[in-house]
């Protein structure tokens, strides 16, 4: 297993190669002028004859700084082009997700593997009413799609939500006081939960994600923010 | 100060003072906070303990069994009541914890307290309902199955008036079986080490005074010197008090984050409470861009900007005092709470609702006044430094002939100004909403917990290019200096400084990505964070190519200028992840973050402003900083700085996120944090003790080299800006007011007649020559 999503790793493979590049020519710029260019004696050569008082006389060269304001410019363009694609893919919603509610309070989180089990909203369906309840929802095939049970983390009793891979979820974020953030570690994704917005996010966890991972609290919320802490299982 | 002293208005205001102090209500502070009556007492019973009231605790063993019951005789001598008195109600009562094992009741005289404690009851018949009505109770005790305990017992002795007056009450603790072993909680490692450091910085204000004229060392002599110093609105001595100021907070922040490193050296770790990591590592945050970074800035630029542009002094000297000395006012709010052990615990960022909220610590309230002032103070010298910069140039000197250090406090100037009304407004209603109840922020009544992360953040931003601009104009000066060339492209400098003035306003949005806000602000955001690198490339380019055919002396400010580039563009590139949503929403709130940031403000800023210490030392204080020391200082400083932050990135990666107490590596039973992980914290607490330490040895350097250093000629370095024309240390005024310098130019001058923009100041200021006066 690896923290970060898939987009995170594309997006941050292509950057690291440019950001080498960048740091390659500033590196080797900078010793190659601080050396070459050095005052061999440690004398002082005043070459464009510093005077207080007197504005120095002129050095540039416009040619120079277009190209360094233009290439740079190009390589910018270029980097959002690539991360414009990704931009909205965590919030893009999917009508045919299966809908789990998360809800941050002071300092635990709550999972609710069926929201509309008790609503009015919740669809004369074919699924079977004792196939529902709010610690497991079974699809219409029967097949398990969330389960919400418990484990121990470094000593401590913390919620485990089991999804499947493969199937869509979308995630709706709450929160009963003050802002919390779940941050789903394998899938490098986070979104902040909020006492009157309504946040979602979306997201279909591969067979490659199969496996539990630690979800940590990553907004600031108090006393035990540190310890806000629960599993994420994907399976088979 | 001691002619005013005999004022009798300033003896009056004393006296009052005085008299307040006498009759306010006596307070006690505990490191840990006042834990109720355990540390207090009752007050029931008078304010504090009184040593005639004499308690007796019988029955403790020797040696302690584990798991057997003990009876407990309690009594108490001395006070008021006495053995023969016939009034029931006029004996005494008692109050018993211990720390282990369970207490329980002989007979109904007793009862248990919720937390565990016995206390005396009012049940005896002849009882008037007071209840202290014996001098001599029984409680048993179950001894705990391991370890030792400690007893705190309080036995109070009355006088039957049923009133608290004349009632006394006293202490008694007593340890039975093996003690844990003693440790400092956090908060007495911060307070001692500040203190400390007080100490120190006092013991080095007297030790520069007595090495001036060692033969004349007395307190008749010191105090004028001192309050000149600290009454003065002459630019350099209030430059030297914010240098001051800023270096002593420099070290308070440290101080905290070497603290809570500890915590963070291992997973699992207790060295804190959770409690005292989150007030520390938010008095961290705010120490050291409020109280450290800004006054240092300010500091820099009361000592270098009006010496830079040829004027006598700043526009406006007296709102320049009131400026700083706002700062140690707001200083003192910001940690009051601390102290108390309520300390603002919200981080710097203060994020609504959690501020307003009753879980943060009662401290929030006043650090949030503190930053008020702070945001007054800000104001105050931008209104002063504008002024400056409009009015008091030399002669000659058009805008585009200003230094570039100059430029870049003009366009910080320029930005605070714009930023920081969002910033205080923010925190007015904040307070509101802590103290009289408005709901600005309150999501449960239908306040916007976004629109503090709005207003913050359009504050924030900006505030990381206001103090990481005059950075820049420290690099600029010092590379084009050093390299004997003039900086490459002095215009495109400029326009760069002023393109990361304006497209660092509408940036602010990346901090956001994961709040909720407007996909549109998301959308704009990246592409405008993305814009910021190329204004910020060009400056860097052009500093490289600065060097090029130049003949470069290698001193300690030219290797610390040489440094912040490769650690400032380092913290650039990584800043470049941010605005790419898709890498934003995994590395958001991680360690990545926290690598970057301090790439940008400890690379940056703290970097930038060393070498412009370096730099402008011998101007300030007429005497050569050793380069020997100051070698030293930047190579163990550049190493162990890279040490703390680099593996911060590897471990943001990781997913490891900020502001938690602790941190979890993967077990068998989940993914979480790879084993190395902790490692890497190891090795970044055990660097964090270096860097701090190699930052020592600057304040040895600068106490050393300011007594005892060569005596430094006007131009050390061979600058051409105007500061270099006036004697070290410079006069006073600092440049002669009949006689102001009128910058010369080597070679004719397209622009030297005013510009667009130059026409439109002068346009809007009052024509000289009606004598200053409006019409």
């Amino acid at each position: 297993m690896e923290a970060g999503g898939e987009h995170f790793w594309y997006l941050f493979d292509i950057f690291n190669f440019w950001a080498l590049i960048v740091l390659v020519i500033v590196v080797v710029w900078l010793f190659y002028n601080s050396l070459r260019f050095r005052s061999k004696d440690g004398s002082d050569n005043n070459i464009d004859n510093f005077t207080p008082g007197v504005f120095p006389k002129e050095n540039d060269d416009l040619r120079m700084e277009l190209t360094w304001t233009i290439v740079p410019f190009i390589l910018i363009v270029y980097l959002t082009y690539i991360a414009w694609g990704p931009i909205d893919e965590m919030w893009t919603a999917d009508p045919d997700a299966h809908e789990i509610n998360i809800t941050g309070n002071q300092w635990y989180w709550d999972f609710d593997c069926d929201p509309l089990r008790d609503t009015e909203d919740a669809p004369e369906s074919s699924v079977a009413m004792e196939n529902r309840s709010s610690t497991m929802f079974y699809n219409d095939n029967g097949i398990l799609i969330c389960e919400i049970t418990t484990i121990e983390v470094e000593g401590q009793i913390k919620p485990l939500l089991r999804v499947k891979a493969d199937e869509s979820y979308g995630f709706i974020l709450r929160s009963n006081d003050v802002t919390h953030a779940p941050f789903f570690l394998d899938w490098g994704l986070k979104e902040d939960t909020s006492q009157n917005v309504e946040t979602r996010l979306y997201y279909t966890p591969s067979m490659d994600e199969i496996g539990s991972s630690l979800l940590m609290c990553t907004e600031y919320c108090g006393m035990d923010h540190g310890y806000m802490t629960a599993v994420v299982e994907v399976y088979e | 100060m001691f002619n005013s002293m005999k004022n009798p208005r300033t003896l009056a205001i004393l006296a009052i003072l005085l008299l307040a102090v006498a009759v306010a209500p006596s307070a006690q502070s505990y490191p840990t906070g006042i834990s109720g009556a355990q540390d207090a007492g009752c007050s029931c019973h008078g304010q504090t303990a009184s040593s005639e009231v004499v308690p007796s605790l019988e029955g403790l063993p020797d040696e302690l069994e584990a798991g057997a019951t003990y009876t407990l005789n309690i009594s108490f001598t001395g006070g008021p009541s006495f053995a023969e008195n016939t009034n029931p109600s006029a004996l005494g009562g008692f109050h018993l914890w211990v720390s282990a094992g369970i207490l329980t009741p002989v007979d109904d005289m007793v009862q248990t307290n919720s937390d565990g404690s016995v206390t005396h009851t009012g049940t005896d018949k002849a009882d008037s309902g007071q209840g202290n009505d014996q001098r001599l109770w029984q409680v048993e005790w179950t001894a705990p199955m391991d370890g030792g305990a400690k007893f705190i017992l309080h036995t109070n002795s009355v006088n039957g008036d049923e009133t608290s007056g004349g009632d006394l009450w006293g202490r008694l603790t007593a340890d039975v079986g093996p003690q844990p072993v003693e440790q400092a909680s956090g908060l007495t490692v911060l307070a001692s080490a500040i203190l400390l450091m007080v100490v120190i910085t006092l013991g080095c204000v007297a030790w520069v005074f007595y090495r001036q004229d060692p033969d004349a060392f007395a307190w008749e002599r010191f105090w004028p010197w001192f309050s000149d110093f600290i009454t003065s609105t002459d630019h350099k001595k209030v430059g030297t008090l914010y240098m001051v100021n800023g270096l002593f907070f420099l070290g308070v922040g440290g101080l905290f984050a070497l603290i809570f490193r500890v915590q963070l050296a291992s997973p699992g770790n207790d060295f804190l409470t959770q409690d005292e990591y989150n007030q520390f590592f938010t008095m961290h945050g705010t120490t050291m861009i409020f109280l450290a970074a800004m006054p240092m800035i300010a500091g820099f630029a009361n000592w270098i900007v009006p010496l830079q542009i040829g004027a006598q002094d700043l526009a406006l000297p007296r709102l320049n005092a009131l400026a700083f000395w706002l700062n140690p006012a707001a200083a003192l709010l910001i940690f009051s709470g601390i102290f108390s052990g309520q300390g603002a615990d919200t981080g710097w960022t203060g994020y609504a609702p959690y501020v307003v909220s009753n879980t943060a610590h009662s401290g929030v309230t006043l650090w949030v006044a503190g930053q008020i002032l702070l945001v007054a103070s800000s104001t105050i010298s931008g209104i002063n430094f504008m002024t400056t910069f409009c009015t008091m140039r030399a002669p000659g000197m058009g805008w585009m002939h200003m230094p570039l250090f100059s430029w870049s406090m003009l366009i910080a100037t320029l930005m605070l100004f714009i930023s920081i009304p969002a910033f205080g407004i923010g925190l007015i209603q904040v307070l509101l909403d802590r103290t009289i109840g408005t709901v600005f922020y309150e999501a449960s009544a239908g306040g916007d917990p976004l629109l503090w992360s709005h207003l913050f953040w359009y504050f924030g931003h900006p505030e990381v290019y206001v103090v990481v601009l005059p950075a820049f104009g420290v690099i600029s000066e010092v590379l084009s200096t050093s390299a004997r060339r003039t900086i490459f492209g002095y215009k495109s400098m400029v326009f760069a400084l002023a393109g990361i003035g304006i497209v660092g306003f509408i940036v602010y949005g990346h901090h956001m990505f994961t709040s909720g806000m407007s996909p549109v602000l998301r959308f704009v955001t990246m592409l405008t964070t993305m814009l910021v690198a190329v204004p910020t490339g060009i400056k860097i380019f052009n500093w490289l190519q600065t060097m090029h055919g130049g003949s470069l002396v290698y001193r300690t400010h030219t290797l610390w200028a040489l440094g912040f580039l490769a650690t400032f563009t380092l913290g650039g590139i990584s800043g470049m992840y941010f605005p790419a949503v898709a890498m934003d929403i995994h590395l958001h709130e991680t360690y990545f973050v926290v690598a970057h940031f301090h790439y940008v403000f400890v690379g940056g800023i703290v970097f930038g402003l060393y070498s412009g210490i370096y730099y402008w030392f011998p101007k300030a204080t007429g005497r050569m900083m050793n380069e020997k020391i100051g070698i030293l200082h930047f190579m163990t400083g550049f190493i162990s700085y890279n040490l703390v932050f680099w593996p911060m990135h590897r471990l943001g990666i990781q997913g490891m996120p900020r502001r938690q107490h602790t941190y979890f590596i993967t077990t068998d039973e989940y993914f979480a944090l790879p084993a190395e992980a902790a490692d890497w914290n190891m090795m970044i607490t055990v660097a964090a003790f270096l860097f701090f330490a190699s930052n020592l040895i600057l304040v040895y350097n600068m106490i050393s080299s300011g007594l005892r250093g060569k005596k430094a000629p006007n131009d050390p370095w061979g600058g051409w800006s105007m500061e270099w024309l006036v004697s070290s240390p410079p006069p006073t005024p600092s440049h002669d007011p009949s006689n102001l310098p009128e910058l010369k130019f080597a070679e004719i001058h397209d622009d030297s007649e005013p510009g667009f923009f130059g026409r439109v100041i002068q346009w809007m200021m009052i024509p000289e020559d009606n004598g200053g006066e409006e019409e």
